[in-house]
Formats: C-alpha cells, structure tokens, sequence
C-alpha cells in the first residue's frame, strides 16, 4: 500500500503546474451560511434504542475500556 | 422492467394491486439474486405488508402517493429504522439504525414499497462494488462483468428488474457510473436538492442521493418525489423542489449543446462513437452544438481524490467502536479503536483514510488540501464561463463500457480514472445524468452523459428526454 499510497501522490504533482496564487479556494457548491433552526423544543432519538446498537452500554451511557491512568 | 408511472397508474386505478407489483419483483429476485448479489438484504416479509396496506388504502378510496406500490431498493448507505444499514463494511455489520433517513421518510409517505438495502464499494469508496466487504454485485447483462459503482447494487437491482427504481448516492460518479454500466437511467441532482439526512456520509461537500430507474420518466417523478429542502440537512437549499415530468416533451428545439473540446483523454473510440451519435440526434431535433473549452478539466482527478479522501478521513473518524458497529476490544481506549479500526475496514477505505490524513496534515496541507480547494474553484469557474454560451453539455459518462472482474483491482490509479467524466459535476456542485444510447463493441451499453449547471434540471431532463427517443 505504501508504494501505491507515493504512486497517487506523484500523479496528484500535476496541479504544481497551476499558478493558483490569485484563486480563491472553493470548500462547497453551494453558498449558505449560519443555517439555524427556531430555538424549540424538538423530538429527539430515544436513548434506549440508540443505545441498544453500541457495542457496550451500562446505566444509560455508553461503556468504554479504561481511558487514563491505565499504565499507574 | 416494468415502468414506474405504470405500476402506480394500474395501482391507483385497480387494475393491479401492490400485492402483485410487489410479488412479481420478488419472485425475479429469488429466481436471480444468488447469482447478480444486488441486495444485501432483501426485506420481502415487510415489502409484502407494505404492499398489502396500500391495497387496503386504495380499497378503502382513501389517497395514496405518488409512488403507490412501487417496488424500490436502497443503496445500503441510507438510514432504515430497525432495519440493518452497513455501508458493506464490516465496521457497520449488524447496525440497526435508530431514524429513517429523509428520503425513506419521503419514499414511504408516498406509498413506495422497499424492497431490500443493495450492495455497494464500502463507504461508497469505490467504482465496481469490488471494495464490497460482502463480495461483489455482478452485472445483470453479463456476469462476468462489473456492475460499475459504487451504488452498483442499485444499478442492478433495477437492471434485473429486482425494482422498478432505486435509489444510490453520488460523491463521484457513484450513480451515473453504474447506470450507464447496467444500461440504466441514473441521475445526481444539484448538491442540496435531495436531503442528505441519514445518508452515511462519505465527502459531505459532494455526496448527494439521486435516483435510478429504466427511463427517463420515471427518473424525473421519482426525483420530484425526493427533493425539496429539509431543515435536517444544513446543505439543503431552500426553495421547493423543480417540476421535471412537465417539461419532458418539450424538445430541444433551440437549445445549445455544449461539446467539450478539450475532454480528458482515455475514452475508447466505440465510446466516443457515440457520443458523436449523441450529438447527431440533438441537431436532428433542432439544438445547436456549441464547443466549449473546460481547461480545468484535466485536474479534476486529483482535485478529487484528495478533498474526498480528506473530508472521508474525517467523517470516519467516528467509527470507533464506542456509539455503533463493531468494536475489537483491547485493554485500554485507544488500542481499542486501533484494533476495531484495523478489523472493521477494508483496504480502498483505509488508504483513503490515510490519503486524507496526509493531505490534511501540518506540512502538507497547502501543498495538497490547499491547492485542491483552489483547483475545485478553477474547475467551477471554467463551468460557469461555458454555460454563458450553453444550455447543457454532452460527455461520455464513462471512459469504456462494463469492465471485467479483477481488471482494475491492482491499480487504484486505473480505478480511479473511471470516474474522469464523472467527477467534475460533483466538484461543481452541478446537477448530471446518465442516459442509455446504444451499445460499444461489446455490445454492452453505453452511457451518455447529460451535464447542466446549477438548478439546471430542467434542461438536464429535456435534453435526457430527447437522446432517450432517439435511442
């Protein structure tokens, strides 16, 4: 994969070629900005259905192996 | 295939029932499916009660949609509630969302009836389904070839006539493509149209959800169906959906049709050939052929394949076995995600994963993210210049015909370049389609590529209507 991974970025060398000084880098196709919503109360996801689909869940949160201090 | 309009006209009227619609597109798929893998599931027990609730309805003369009893499929990347959504990733097997995604939300208010979730490349990352996690989906015309992809599921799916419609995503060719391997209508609407809510996201600046279907009105009354803003997808643009189906007889008459002068090399001449047919059949109905210059055009692939790789490294991110999928677990957190990460994806997801990582990363960020964004500019500006003078563009939607399995496989570059002609429209933020016209020398289709700016999907679609009636 290493060797495919330097080949793509040898061809991605093509767009060096450009004088891209003066352009504007272009993140999305369409302009909208600050999209909000009206500050109301919205259903949301039942917490128990959610969590019936994690790998691990106890008392209503998801669970996790030990996340600090494991090497103390 | 059967029609969509038809099916929804015989339902509504009483000449046929969902329950038979549906039962005869089931039976296709239990005579074909073991050997086409459209589907990576197949939900019959409630397709059969779907069905059977619309033609309680329409017994009852209660209203029903649009799309009453028509047998659709989803490309297994949008979200179905309680039915299980894996991306055909290993990271997501098992996984039963908790919502629907807008567009099932959508499809089901309109009487649609859903047929199974269909196979694609993992995350979409891909152009044969040969990245499928769960093998491959082969090409209903021939088996021995690729479906296209990465919604290939759905192409056959309507192909074998498993459906009537189907729905894929588009991030860069991922509909087209396809559609014009299985000899199939595909359409990517204009970023925003079709709400992206539930769509597992792949590269959030160029997804978009888009239809598939046999012609091309069907695909123009499904599309109507879908579109529409939705305050759940912040890209969504807020204006109501376009009428399509009424403008398809209107004709070309008048209208400029963009020939680009300077397209990418690579296409194969029995391609080529017809899109010059293509052409030919425009000026017969009375358009004007226009050439026009797309300078850009040559860099789009690397553009592409590092700002989708770089918003893919980051949308991924969340697959880290602690909310949903599959987790390998380890003795602490972050060998944890390592292990889980290193056995839930497979190879295409994980070099673009570190594609985008290393395109993102301090360093290399303006030699390579940077510059891409700029090229994307570039790329949108040359567009923007040829539709002062046009109404649509023609290209080839592929560079060749359905390919054989294992062709391409070793070379991701190779792969890659099937979505040369493809993938500028999703840059752009532009609206393009796939229609069928005729076969290359291999007798296997050919699709031609209809390309408009903007909200142009009204031209889009006459334009489409037209090469359909002289193909």
């Amino acid at each position: 994969m290493t060797s495919q991974l330097a080949g793509m970025l040898e061809h991605f060398r093509d767009i060096d070629a450009l004088d891209l000084s003066e352009v504007e880098p272009m993140t999305q196709p369409y302009p909208l900005k600050n999209v909000m919503r009206e500050d109301v109360e919205a259903k949301s996801l039942d917490r128990q259905e959610v969590l019936d689909q994690a790998p691990a869940a106890e008392s209503g949160r998801f669970r996790v192996p030990p996340t600090i201090g494991f090497d103390v | 295939m059967q029609k969509l309009v038809e099916i929804v006209a015989g339902v509504t009227s009483g000449s046929t029932t969902a329950t038979a619609v549906v039962e005869e597109h089931l039976a296709r798929i239990k005579a074909r499916e073991a050997e086409i893998h459209a589907f990576n599931l197949v939900t019959a027990d409630q397709a059969r009660k779907d069905a059977a609730k619309i033609d309680d309805d329409v017994k009852a003369g209660k209203a029903v949609g649009a799309l009453a009893g028509v047998p659709i499929a989803l490309k297994d990347n949008m979200c179905t509630r309680g039915i299980e959504t894996t991306c055909s990733s290993k990271i997501l097997q098992g996984w039963k969302p908790p919502y629907d995604a807008t567009v099932v939300t959508k499809l089901r208010n309109a009487g649609a009836v859903i047929v199974g979730k269909t196979n694609l490349d993992e995350f979409a990352m891909g152009s044969s389904t040969e990245n499928s996690a769960f093998g491959p989906t082969k090409n209903p015309l021939d088996i021995s070839r690729v479906p296209g992809g990465s919604s290939g599921g759905s192409a056959a799916a309507v192909s074998a006539g498993f459906a009537a419609a189907s729905l894929g995503s588009d991030t860069g060719g991922s509909i087209r493509q396809p559609a014009a391997l299985c000899g199939v209508v595909g359409v990517k609407p204009t970023y925003g149209t079709v709400s992206r809510y539930g769509l597992v996201a792949f590269a959030s600046s160029l997804d978009q959800i888009g239809p598939f279907t046999s012609d091309v009105r069907d695909a123009a009354t499904l599309l109507e169906v879908i579109s529409g803003h939705d305050p759940m997808d912040s890209t969504s643009i807020p204006q109501p959906a376009a009428s399509l189906v009424s403008v398809l007889d209107q004709g070309v008459k008048g209208m400029r049709i963009g020939r680009v002068t300077d397209l990418p090399e690579g296409c194969e001449p029995d391609v080529l050939a017809r899109l010059e047919a293509a052409f030919d059949a425009m000026r017969n109905a009375g358009a004007t052929i226009v050439d026009v210059k797309l300078p850009s055009l040559q860099y789009c692939l690397t553009a592409y394949y590092l700002i989708a790789p770089a918003e893919a490294s980051s949308n991924l991110a969340r697959y880290d076995g602690v909310r949903y999928g599959n987790r390998v677990d380890a003795a602490d957190l972050n060998a944890m995600y390592a292990a889980t990460r290193e056995s839930g994806f497979g190879e295409e997801v994980k070099r673009r994963i570190m594609l985008g990582t290393y395109a993102l990363s301090a360093g290399y960020f303006d030699a390579y993210y940077g510059k891409a964004l700029k090229v994307r500019r570039l790329i949108s500006d040359d567009f923007a210049r040829a539709y002062k003078d046009v109404d649509a563009i023609l290209t080839p939607t592929s560079p060749s015909t359905a390919f054989k399995f294992g062709s391409k496989t070793d070379n991701p570059l190779a792969m890659y370049l099937c979505d040369v002609f493809t993938i500028p429209t999703n840059l752009a933020g532009h609206p393009a389609m796939s229609v069928p016209f005729g076969v290359g020398s291999d007798s296997m289709p050919v699709g031609i590529q209809v390309l408009a700016t903007t909200m142009g999907e009204q031209a889009m679609f006459k334009v489409a209507a037209e090469l359909e009636r002289a193909s």
